[in-house]
């Protein structure tokens, strides 16, 4: 459910404030009853017959001191090192494609080497790029939602745009180059053409696909977390604090 | 040295559930299938090699569980029978010598994931064979492993130049079986020409995926001789290779049997390739990449009956004297010790064996460089003919191609890594 924008002062106060002083707010707004008050429930109080229900146990809002913000750093370490593997085989594949395999540059393109080179190039991708590009995509996006919850500033739009236009010519270019890959490698006069036509395509694809991925997830991610909550220092005679702003 | 092959032999024995129709979909529907084993003249001595031998018929063969070998096959009596049989022959009144080659050209030089296969100094030998064999005076030539269509290409420019013609079977199949068939241009007769092409049922289709895009077959060209008006069938195959997988070799020789054997009494059928098995094999135990030995060897003694029974054939080898597969494979260094063999070709025996049997031998150096020690030498490249009218006489046989070639630079070695079975035929 969208609520209206909620103006929030948090006074800042010192930790030791926050614990002695601070009343818990109860999630519906209203204030909690104290644990000083004896009730029902508290097997301690005198009278006291049965634990309560936890239905009627008072919500106390308890903020856990080990709990992690989700700065996506670790989806974006996992992602990289897939990545990185990713790119090293197909390195390792090109080297073997221009060393190993003896193909004869000269040559023109041998079609009964396609059901290889979509098994060899797939399997990497599929082993590597693909969680890679994932698992970067999904830390770029908390990435984003973490930054705009540090109130750093980014034009998220103007990076939407630009994500898509590179994931979609990324993709695009990927999946035009595979499809056509064999009237391309016919019209070739070389394996030399051929593997570089691939090559240069993955290359360039891939690099589009992967930035393009990584800036519509941060953006995306960075939009909703900006729409949800705004961090803004708030100043006034008497008080200083931050304001937050967003959906709750 | 043998990463490749054995790399490719441990996906092909790794993957039992792509090793199809190992034996006959349509075994015992030919009235070759029931024939007794000793009642068979090109099998009698499988029976006499094999446990309850004289109880076996010809099917029993693709079951393996039903071979146990006491011995090795000798052939020896069924070459000798070829070769009196064609001397029994009257001569010929009028006829026109056809000379024949089969060569394995080993223009191979292929990628699979993580190995390459090839034969060594492929670039240098594609650009000397077309050449070299096509102005060598042939008037039929079988050739195997040309694989890549810019090879077969340069057997065209070739050929035309030379007045050849030329059939590589279609571009799909063609870079899957490497066949070639080219007939001297003059004598094709003006009666229309069939062209055929057909790939084993029977083989391990990991071999073309993802081995190196492998998968086995025959190409046919059917023509009428003009010198003598006789219709002749040329039948190209390159056969499973392999010692272990001779169950699909088999197989294979089944059907091509039963191909040659399709055609009219009065003609005259060809059929040069390379086989990849031998007739003899002397040891069940022999070759080795350093660790255990390769036994099974006897089983692979059986393609070369099979050909015969099936196809109604004989081996042009074996038809003007008996051919020596017996006398040269018991002139190896027996029983296989791995060190000898790895240490120079055949045990330091190529010198004192003739180069007149064994088309694949480790005295070959580019066979030596890729299967030194790990295979028998054997005759694996056979033209048969099949002649039931007694229109063809054979009256000249010899290996050729046998001597390494000045490349210049690259160094001195053979025009392939196999040596070229050639047969001089007579034909009425």
């Amino acid at each position: 459910m969208v609520v209206s924008k909620l103006l929030l002062a948090v006074v800042l106060a010192a930790p030791g404030e926050e614990a002695s002083g601070a009343s818990p707010a109860a999630v519906d707004g209203t204030e909690a009853a104290t644990s000083t008050s004896p009730t029902p429930a508290d097997p301690a109080a005198p009278g006291a017959l049965v634990p309560a229900p936890p239905a009627t146990r008072p919500a106390v809002v308890v903020s856990s001191p080990v709990r992690r913000a989700k700065t996506g750093r670790g989806l974006l370490i996992a992602g990289g090192v897939l990545t990185g593997l990713g790119v090293v085989g197909r390195i390792g594949l090109e080297v073997f494609w221009s060393t190993a395999a003896q193909i004869v540059p000269n040559d023109p393109f041998a079609r009964w080497s396609t059901a290889n080179l979509v098994f060899v190039t797939n399997w990497n991708n599929l082993m590597f790029f693909g969680p890679g590009l994932g698992l970067l995509t999904a830390g770029a996006y908390r990435r984003g939602g973490h930054e705009a919850g540090l109130g750093k500033l980014r034009d998220a739009r103007r990076m939407r745009l630009v994500g898509i236009g590179l994931l979609g010519g990324g993709l695009g270019l990927w999946a035009l180059s595979r499809a056509l890959f064999l009237p391309i490698a016919d019209a070739c006069p070389s394996n030399r053409c051929a593997y570089t036509t691939l090559e240069t395509t993955f290359w360039v694809g891939a690099g589009a696909i992967f930035a393009g991925a990584a800036h519509l997830a941060y953006a995306t991610g960075y939009s909703r977390a900006a729409a949800r909550v705004q961090v803004a220092p708030s100043l006034g005679p008497g008080f200083a604090g931050l304001g937050l702003t967003g959906r709750f | 040295m043998h990463a490749h092959r054995l790399t490719l032999a441990a996906l092909l024995l790794l993957a039992p559930a792509c090793a199809d129709d190992e034996v006959p979909g349509d075994l015992g529907s030919r009235p070759e299938d029931d024939v007794m084993l000793i009642d068979s003249p090109a099998l009698q001595h499988l029976a006499a090699a094999l446990q309850d031998g004289e109880t076996l018929r010809v099917s029993d063969l693709f079951f393996a569980e039903r071979l146990r070998f006491d011995a090795a096959p000798d052939p020896s009596p069924l070459l000798a029978a070829q070769a009196s049989e064609h001397a029994g022959l009257p001569p010929l009144a009028e006829p026109a010598t056809l000379k024949v080659l089969t060569y394995n050209v080993g223009l191979l030089n292929r990628w699979y994931p993580f190995t390459h296969v090839g034969v060594p100094y492929y670039r240098e030998r594609r650009a000397e064979a077309p050449g070299r064999l096509l102005a060598d005076g042939w008037d039929v030539l079988f050739l195997q492993e040309a694989w890549e269509l810019v090879d077969v290409e340069r057997f065209a420019a070739e050929a035309e130049r030379q007045g050849y013609a030329i059939y590589a079977g279609s571009k799909d199949k063609h870079v899957q079986h490497g066949l070639v068939i080219l007939v001297r241009e003059a004598l094709i007769g003006a009666a229309k020409q069939e062209f055929g092409e057909e790939q084993f049922a029977a083989q391990r289709e990991i071999e073309l995926f993802p081995g190196p895009g492998i998968k086995r077959g025959l190409i046919r060209w059917s023509f009428t001789h003009a010198p003598t008006g006789r219709r002749i069938h040329l039948y190209a195959t390159h056969l499973t290779a392999f010692p272990e997988l001779w169950q699909e070799r088999d197989v294979q020789a089944r059907v091509l049997g039963g191909r040659a054997s399709s055609h009219d009494d009065e003609d005259v059928v060809l059929i040069g390739g390379d086989f990849n098995a031998g007739p003899y094999y002397p040891d069940d135990r022999f070759g080795s990449t350093g660790e255990e030995v390769l036994s099974g060897w006897w089983h692979n003694a059986m393609m070369y009956p099979l050909m015969l029974h099936y196809g109604g054939l004989y081996d042009s080898r074996s038809a003007l004297q008996p051919a020596d597969d017996v006398a040269r494979m018991q002139q190896l260094l027996l029983p296989f010790a791995f060190a000898p063999y790895r240490d120079e070709p055949l045990a330091g025996r190529c010198a004192s064996i003739p180069a007149d049997t064994f088309t694949g031998t480790d005295c070959n150096s580019l066979y030596f460089q890729q299967y030194g020690a790990t295979e028998y030498p054997a005759r694996l490249d056979y033209i048969f003919v099949r002649d039931v009218a007694r229109h063809a006489r054979v009256v000249a046989t010899a290996l050729e191609y046998t001597e390494p070639l000045d490349f210049g630079a690259a160094g001195a070695f053979e025009l392939s890594d196999h040596y070229g079975q050639s047969a001089t035929l007579q034909i009425e």
